[in-house]
């Protein structure tokens, strides 16, 4: 160890810096606000295709959740919801991605970890989906819960937070368990349908929609056990604070938009009308936020006017209106016992 | 300046100048590069080493061929899985070339019917891609496996269903050791009777059965020694458990398909470095041989293949090269190998992914450097001895 931190160590580092980074180094900026107003476009770093959160739609162009979180930026920063370049990403390339500075912001589905946070060149910027790890079993194994699975064999797939939870749990309550993990969902999805498997994991919002994908999905149950707690963020370069402020109040703005029941197609009347000082000081009527973080005064007006607020976000893609049909969980306003609450904007 | 223009003119000095001028420029290059790196990674925070690489992994990791638990660190992770892509790339090397080496006696054979065969199945195997390939079979082999209620048993001690083969594991007890020595003494004796018959055969013509011999020494003086010792090892049979078959030892569908994939694969390939090898050898070599009474074997295993090797030896490193670093798809099908664990498992809980990169890197430079010094240490065995 001592080797690998000494100078030739960490020359060989830099070696690997030099291969990944590259020329693509100077590019690396410090304000990331003017470098995006010039450019005119926001580039996004997208999971490569989950559906609900980042996948084609028959005109092959990206829609969902993840998709809709930067459209709300590109509309806040640049008055034009349209205005994005989509890239998809899986998490290393995303990692190096952020250090490099080829993206603006990855709203891809990580979960914010301490290993992931601290040190890496990024930072996570507000928790947008509250998930956690859950199994799915055939009924006809006749198990109720996942304390009942001792020696069972687990399909899921790498590049996850999945199998170190796997791992912690089993540990955690004694028991032994088998997993084979697959370099993609697709795969570990395919394979615990043809029955490698006793039980597939993944997050909870994800095992819904595979479920519905497998042969036959009355043959399959979810256990009622979630045994992580994933908080979803996305993701800015580290050290831009301006950058940072203008991502994460965009996303308060899509909460606290929620929380005022301002709405994609009430927010017009709402802006002319509405007598509640927060709704005003959100789109602009008084106080001066937006140009507080160096933006119109319409920012927060835009961004809603494009993906509505967190809930009509939710219902589009994820929820009722989605073939997903996912119900919101933990995923609901504060003033409905839910864990969603934005900063007040005062 | 005449003098300036010759003395420039002068071949030696011009390319002296144009090389070092090249040095000079990748160096600066090289410092630039490096200079705008740590900058950035300054400013960014990023906190770079290897101090993670004694953390807790946290994952389990199956199949691993030694000591390995979620408990053990990132390095002993990445151990565990090089070997595993050590072990594959091995089998499937060994098992290619004597595939590869039937697909060329096929392609050469006067029998219509083999060559047929031999051309249809390299066509057919070297143009399909491997990682589909890969996903034919492991699909393949979980639609066509017993499912774990149905499991096929073999004499009660080996069961195979679509969680693998599960066979007994031996258990050693004390005295295996003299076993062991057994197998060494056997093979000492076995090289020194080769040795000898060489040298017989050298001065007298007298051909010596040393190889049926050897082999028969190897396989019986061990198995003398553990009957007399009334056999020190004990077998651990595979039990149905819960949800499966536990104890023993599994071979699980993911490696089978692996090696499957990549054997079949590379067989071809394989296949016409051989068939072109032979090929090289002149026609002439093999009348000679038969016009002195050497048998079609003996022509073959003699006079002709030796030669051909020294045609076959460098296209076949590049083959078994590319057959390594091709194990990096087995990631996809669920097999442990050593990017799975970097690039899957590690680099998402550490986040560290330049350092990963880094020893990825490394590691895959080590497995090809030490595939080609073998080769090319053979290559020298096998040369033309020059006098």
């Amino acid at each position: 160890m001592r080797f690998l931190n000494s100078k030739i160590g960490r020359l060989t580092v830099m070696s690997a810096a030099i291969a990944s980074l590259g020329i693509m180094a100077t590019a690396a900026k410090a304000d990331r606000l003017a470098d995006v107003k010039k450019a005119g476009i926001l580039h996004c770093g997208v999971v490569p295709g989950v559906p609900g959160y980042a996948f084609p739609n028959k005109a092959g162009k990206m829609v969902g959740f993840d998709v809709d979180l930067c459209r709300a930026i590109a509309a806040a920063v640049l008055g034009d919801a349209d205005k994005i370049k989509t890239t998809k990403m899986k998490l290393p390339v995303a990692f190096n991605a952020m250090k490099a500075g080829t993206v603006d912001v990855v709203t891809h589905r990580f979960t914010w970890t301490f290993a992931r946070d601290v040190g890496q060149g990024l930072d996570f910027t507000r928790v947008m989906v509250f998930d956690g790890q859950g199994f799915m079993v055939r009924k006809s194994l006749g198990v109720k819960s996942a304390k009942e699975l001792d020696g069972a064999t687990f399909c899921m797939s790498a590049g996850a937070t999945t199998q170190g939870n796997v791992s912690d749990y089993f540990r955690k309550n004694g028991m032994k368990f088998k997993q084979v993990t697959f370099g993609s969902m697709g795969e570990a999805q395919k394979a615990y349908d043809a029955k490698r498997c006793d039980a597939f994991c993944t997050d909870k919002f994800g095992l819904g929609a595979r479920r519905l994908a497998m042969t036959n999905p009355d043959e399959h149950m979810i256990l009622p056990e979630t045994i992580s707690n994933e908080p979803i963020s996305p993701m800015v370069g580290h050290g831009d604070q301006v950058w940072k402020d203008i991502v994460v109040w965009t996303f308060n703005a899509l909460i606290a938009a929620e929380e005022f029941g301002i709405t994609s197609k009430n927010v017009d009347k709402m802006r002319s009308s509405a007598k509640n000082p927060f709704v005003q000081r959100i789109l602009g009527t008084t106080g001066k936020f937006g140009a507080k973080i160096g933006l119109g005064k319409d920012w927060a007006y835009n961004a809603i006017k494009a993906v509505g607020n967190y809930g009509e976000m939710w219902e589009k893609h994820l929820g009722k209106d989605s073939r997903l049909n996912m119900p919101r969980g933990k995923n609901v306003l504060h003033t409905k016992g839910g864990l969603l609450i934005s900063p007040p904007f005062r | 300046m005449e003098n300036l223009l010759s003395f420039w003119r002068k071949g030696s000095v011009r390319s002296l100048t144009y090389q070092w001028g090249l040095v000079v420029v990748i160096i600066c290059g090289m410092f630039w590069v490096y200079d705008i790196a740590t900058t950035n990674m300054a400013r960014l925070g990023l906190k770079t080493g290897f101090d993670f690489l004694t953390d807790e992994a946290g994952f389990p990791i199956s199949p691993a061929l030694i000591d390995y638990s979620p408990r053990s660190t990132y390095i002993e992770a990445m151990i565990v899985t090089l070997l595993n892509t050590i072990f594959l790339s091995l089998i499937a090397i060994i098992l290619a070339t004597i595939l590869g080496f039937f697909i060329a006696m096929f392609k050469l054979s006067s029998n219509l019917l083999l060559r047929k065969f031999g051309n249809g199945y390299v066509e057919v195997f070297r143009n399909v891609p491997l990682l589909l390939q890969l996903f034919f079979w492991y699909f393949a082999a979980l639609k066509m496996l017993p499912m774990k209620r149905s499991s096929i048993s073999f004499f009660d001690v080996a069961f195979l269903n679509i969680e693998g083969f599960f066979i007994p594991l031996p258990i050693l007890e004390g005295g295996a050791e003299f076993v062991a020595w057994a197998v060494l003494i056997a093979t000492l004796i076995s090289a020194i009777i080769w040795a000898w018959a060489k040298h017989r055969q050298k001065n007298t013509g007298q051909p010596f059965p040393s190889l049926i011999l050897g082999a028969g020494l190897i396989i019986l003086l061990p198995l003398l020694v553990a009957w007399v010792l009334d056999f020190p090892v004990t077998w651990e049979v595979p039990k149905f458990g819960r949800f499966n078959f536990e104890g023993g030892t599994a071979l699980e569908p993911e490696f089978t398909a692996m090696v499957f994939g990549l054997t079949l694969y590379n067989a071809a390939f394989v296949g016409e470095i051989i068939r072109a090898g032979i090929q090289s050898v002149d026609k002439g070599q093999k009348e000679a041989a038969g016009s002195i009474g050497f048998t079609n074997m003996q022509t073959y295993s003699q006079v002709i293949v030796p030669q051909a090797m020294r045609f076959i030896i460098p296209p076949i490193t590049n083959q078994y090269l590319s057959l390594a670093k091709s194990t990096a798809l087995a990631g996809a099908i669920g097999y442990a190998d050593f990017f799975w664990a970097m690039d899957g498992a590690i680099a998402p809980q550490t986040g560290q992914v330049m350092e990963l990169q880094a020893i990825t890197l490394a590691g895959y430079l080590g497995i090809s450097l030490f595939i080609a010094m073998l080769m090319a240490i053979y290559n020298h065995m096998t040369r033309i001895p020059e006098r």
